[in-house]
């Protein structure tokens, strides 16, 4: 890899799904690029099936005294020092472990203030771009990135111009039960896309079907994080640079320009790094908190507002082995890979977006499954009673899950601020969380969540439970940087860049002013594609000294 | 009904444990990069010589086992709790477990007239049911403790056998989970 000394064309703050992406763009397009990560560089080989190791420790998030957000929800004055939201800390980001659900946006989630003409509560807006400004470059990721997936399977997908390029996952034969019931309720099930390939391209190989796939890095590289399938790339352009464990402190900018970053190493030594372009990718919520601290990009008053998310909802069905076909209860594929979105819209009155519905088996690993067995109890089961649980689990049924990506409308009260108060162990502030979900997004979620377990009752479920609704999913994060075309309202113009600064730029979920009802990695990766030919097309120009 | 405060992982298989409201941080094993987690070398001592023997005896109660599975002995998931107890990257979970099993000695004294692991199977079962509710008797409390030894428990049971407990996947075995060291 190449090394570059003084100033680039080129810094990324964060190696995500947008910092990736947009490294990968404008290397390729001829500018230097340095990206500078936070976390450490796992390879394929760190990449170990080990829960305790990778699930419940600080493989992938920080240790919450050392660098703790502060997250406020409704009612409850008191904050709490948590690192859920931090997703991956690492090369890659949260693309490193993800699952990989990779579905497009809707052509109506572009206007929603103006379909709904406001909503009391929410500071719902307008994107200042449509459908049909992205989806080229959502064709190019789904081709460059690699998605899997079946086009054409169902009357509520977005447009797109030809198939997937590569064929679906195999799926658990399971997923014939969601087939025929939501087909009997007049429904649509689909093959979930994937961010997974099923044919080996270059030092990626196929998926290996391994039981576990999100929360774990993916050792053959057939999943698409950034780390696997965009830095790469740029790596081999011998243009970019990517420095693990450098942590962006600031951004300096002098006379409308971004001038340079700080950010301090592994070993505790400052450095300053100039470039003609500046990309922050840190995520909406490390974003926020950097520019803040940094006192830029906020002349509306709007940086760190609009906070929104994924609405989480869930819920569970068990399907007794004298009802399923030995195959189902024998079958080591790992994937449902069912999802619906005829409730993409709810039909009901009033505010009515819903999301999609993603079937998927529970997650495997064996020391979650049985906390999620022992909290079936009041109080949790433990000793024998447990111990029976998980034999049943294991031997006489099987179970699927439904999960919700729902809207999350933007609240005043759901928002990134800086700590008075806390710090990190570099004595820096840390962000401030707060979170004031709308009652109609939750609503919405419960009624989407019901209408998803609607189908597993249609197959057949033994024990159909409703398990969580109006939550909110951390790692989907978004808005605190809203694009948009009034400096007045928004903090970036519609290519991203701040508005009052000539050449600093957003390209992780910040962006987003709403979420849709899908998870945003490939839309935050389409729209890092979309800002790197915008930057692309600046240099060519010479706009950008 | 949920509740609409609490925080939700896209990831819920991902979870790191709590302690008295900071995270119990274990770094893992090396293999691969120099860029993997590192495990700290381990502090001695980890218990006293009773809290170990209550230790023994909570767990068995905690994981009993059956015709098929492995107890909590067979599967050594004390050495577990033992190894992550001495591991000085987890501060304050020796002291909180160690305080625990003293308190729950005490509580069988108090019924029992007898150290906790002396105590029958039922009474056993009672006395940590009542410090799963939270025990009135004691300031300590009781129900957290009883969380998070449950929580260490099901790691040293179910988890990879590189940390200590499950040795050669006795129990992913015994489960035909598919699982494999």
């Amino acid at each position: 890899m190449k090394k570059f000394e003084g100033e680039v064309d080129v810094c990324v703050v964060g190696s995500g799904a947008g910092g990736g992406a947009i490294a990968y763009a404008l290397s390729r397009a001829g500018a230097s690029v340095v990206v500078l990560e936070k976390g450490p560089w796992y390879t394929r080989d760190d990449y170990v099936r080990d829960e305790i190791l990778t699930c419940r420790r600080t493989f992938w998030q920080p240790n919450v005294t050392d660098e703790p957000r502060v997250h406020f929800y409704t009612g409850r004055p008191d904050g709490v020092k948590q690192v859920d939201s931090w997703g991956a800390c690492c090369v890659g980001g949260g693309t490193a472990h993800m699952s990989g659900f990779v579905y497009r946006l809707d052509p109506a989630d572009f206007n929603l203030a103006t379909r709904y003409g406001g909503i009391d509560g929410s500071t719902l807006a307008d994107w200042p771009i449509t459908y049909e400004d992205l989806a080229p470059y959502y064709d190019r990721v789904e081709a460059e990135v690699g998605v899997s997936g079946k086009a054409g399977a169902h009357p509520f997908e977005p447009p797109r111009t030809g198939p997937y390029p590569f064929e679906p996952l195999h799926a658990h034969p399971l997923s014939a039960l969601i087939d025929k019931a939501g087909a009997e309720l007049g429904l649509h099930p689909f093959e979930t896309p994937r961010m997974i390939l099923t044919k080996g391209v270059g030092d990626r190989m196929a998926c290996h079907y391994h039981r576990t796939c999100g929360s774990y890095g993916c050792e053959t590289g057939a999943r698409g994080s950034s780390a696997a399938a965009l830095l790469p790339p740029a790596i081999r352009t011998n243009r970019c640079e990517v420095r693990p464990h450098c942590m962006v402190y600031q951004v300096i900018a002098k006379d409308g320009r971004a001038t340079a970053v700080r950010y301090v190493d592994a070993a505790g030594k400052n450095h300053e790094q100039k470039a003609r372009v500046i990309v922050v990718s840190a995520t909406a919520i490390e974003s926020a908190r950097l520019l803040l601290s940094s006192e830029l990009a906020n002349e509306s008053g709007q940086l760190g507002n609009n906070l929104n998310f994924s609405t989480f909802a869930k819920g569970s069905a068990s399907f007794a082995s004298s009802k399923l076909p030995p195959e189902a209860m024998s079958s080591t594929v790992p994937f449902l890979q069912r999802s619906i979105r005829d409730h993409y819209f709810l039909g009901t009155d009033g505010y009515d977006k819903g999301g999609t519905l993603n079937y998927i088996l529970p997650h495997a690993n064996p020391i979650f499954t049985a906390e999620r067995l022992s909290r079936r109890g009041r109080p949790r089961l433990w000793g024998s009673a447990l111990l029976e649980s998980l034999e049943h689990h294991y031997r006489d049924v099987r179970e699927i899950e439904v999960e919700v990506f729902a809207e999350f409308l933007p609240t005043p009260g759901t928002k990134v601020q800086l700590s008075k108060s806390v710090q990190d162990k570099w004595g820096r502030a840390v962000a401030e969380v707060h979170l004031d979900a709308h009652p109609a997004a939750r609503e919405n979620s419960k009624t989407l969540v019901n209408r998803g377990l609607a189908v597993l009752e249609a197959a057949g479920g033994d024990r159909v439970v409703r398990e969580a609704w109006g939550q909110t999913t951390w790692v989907l994060q978004h808005g605190t940087c809203r694009f948009g075309t009034d400096p007045a309202t928004s903090v970036l113009d519609p290519n991203c860049k701040v508005h009052e600064l000539d050449n600093l730029y957003v390209v992780d979920g910040s962006f987003l002013p709403t979420s849709g009802g899908v998870p945003t990695t490939l839309t935050i990766m389409a729209n890092a594609l979309r800002v790197g030919d915008h930057l692309a097309e600046r240099f060519v120009k010479r706009e950008l000294k | 009904m949920s509740d609409p405060n609490a925080p939700v992982s896209a990831l819920p298989s991902r979870r790191q444990v709590m302690l008295a409201g900071g995270a119990v941080v274990i770094c893992g094993c090396t293999w691969g990069s120099s860029d993997a987690p590192t495990e700290p070398k381990p502090t001695e001592p980890s218990l006293l010589p009773a809290q170990e023997v209550a230790l023994r005896a909570a767990l068995l109660r905690l994981l009993p086992g059956s015709e098929k599975l492995p107890d909590a002995e067979e599967a050594k998931v004390a050495a577990y709790v033992l190894k992550a107890l001495a591991n000085p990257a987890l501060p304050g979970l020796k002291d909180t477990i160690a305080e625990g099993l003293d308190e729950l000695d005490k509580a069988a004294q108090r019924d029992g007239q007898a150290p906790f692991a002396k105590l029958t199977i039922e009474a056993q079962e009672t006395l940590l049911t009542l410090f799963q509710t939270g025990d009135p008797a004691t300031r300590f409390r009781t129900a957290m403790w009883f969380e998070l030894l449950l929580t260490l428990a099901l790691e040293g049971y179910l988890g990879h056998p590189r940390h200590g407990g499950n040795p050669g996947g006795m129990v992913w075995k015994a489960l035909g989970n598919g699982w494999a060291p």
